[in-house]
């Protein structure tokens, strides 16, 4: 019987949607830390498909498709926001800001973490953070 | 000047051109890069700023005109402060946006800073509900928001 999730997935996977994909993957990687796992690259430059790692996580991501998903850049509203955990905020928060990502607010902390808040650069909202719990 | 954390929101961004060009691009074509929507502005209204300390930042639509802000200072590739009232604070309430254009690899870092904040009670509609700096997170999210409207506009302009 098959493995759910599979090796590598977890069970619950953000699946995004940008105008321009491919420069999407590169700037989560730079300024994000992602790292990519493949695409699959449409005849018109569009990506139909693609996957990039988290540590342990992956996200999923794909080109605008009508029908199938909006960049935030077209929608009048915020649709969601990705919240994730990593090791050192701070430092998450210095490569982000280096890179380019729009910086909403600094990292402080609240509610028993330490997060900062940004924007990539179609508008998907971002968290991240890093439990304050000692234990 | 840096407030403190309930008083001003900060936001960093970056855009890929140089400063001159940003601040051309942030001042004279406001209109086409100021998102629409109901966070934002009537979908069809015209945005436009008037250049030089003094100049307005007009929301025109509907058949009215809102100003939203009035220019302190005006530093062409360097940097903007607005006196701000935006859509939701009244006469005799205001607070205040600088918007600096730095240089940075590949472009500029805009950073947009408001504040003012701690003058405007707690009751005022403008805060829903929230203070602290649960208030000026969410003034930097609309800011956030604001700008990536910029980023992609100067991105598309290249």
């Amino acid at each position: 019987m098959a493995t759910n999730p599979p090796a590598g997935m977890q069970r619950i996977i953000p699946y995004l949607t940008y105008d321009d994909a491919p420069a999407a993957i590169e700037f989560l990687c730079a300024a994000f830390g992602f790292d990519e796992h493949f695409r699959y690259p449409m005849p018109d430059g569009r990506i139909g498909h693609a996957e990039l790692g988290f540590k342990d996580n992956v996200l999923m991501l794909a080109s605008a498709y009508e029908g199938f998903g909006e960049t935030p850049l077209r929608l009048p509203n915020v649709h969601c926001q990705i919240y994730c955990f990593v090791d050192d905020v701070d430092a998450h928060f210095a490569r982000a800001r280096d890179a380019g990502a729009t910086i909403a607010s600094a990292p402080a902390d609240e509610h028993g973490m330490r997060r900062y808040r940004a924007v990539d650069p179609e508008g998907h909202r971002w968290v991240f953070a890093s439990s304050l719990d000692p234990s | 000047m840096t407030a403190s954390p309930a008083d001003s929101a900060r936001v960093t961004a970056f855009v890929a051109v140089e400063p001159a060009a940003a601040f051309a691009i942030f001042t004279e074509e406001i209109d086409l890069w100021w998102r629409r929507g109901p966070r934002f502005r009537a979908a069809d209204s015209a945005m436009r700023l008037e250049p030089g300390a003094g100049g307005r930042l007009v929301e025109t639509g509907g058949g009215k005109a809102t100003e939203l802000g009035r220019v302190r200072v005006w530093e062409p590739g360097a940097r903007l402060v607005l006196e701000w009232r935006g859509r939701d604070l009244g006469a005799g309430e205001s607070t205040e946006v600088e918007v600096r254009f730095e240089a940075a690899a590949g472009g500029t870092r805009v950073v947009i800073e408001h504040r003012g904040w701690d003058a405007i009670g707690l009751a005022h509609p403008v805060r829903g509900g929230l203070d602290g700096s649960a208030f000026t997170d969410m003034i930097g999210l609309w800011w956030a928001d604001i700008v990536t409207g910029l980023r992609a506009h100067a991105a598309r302009r290249r």
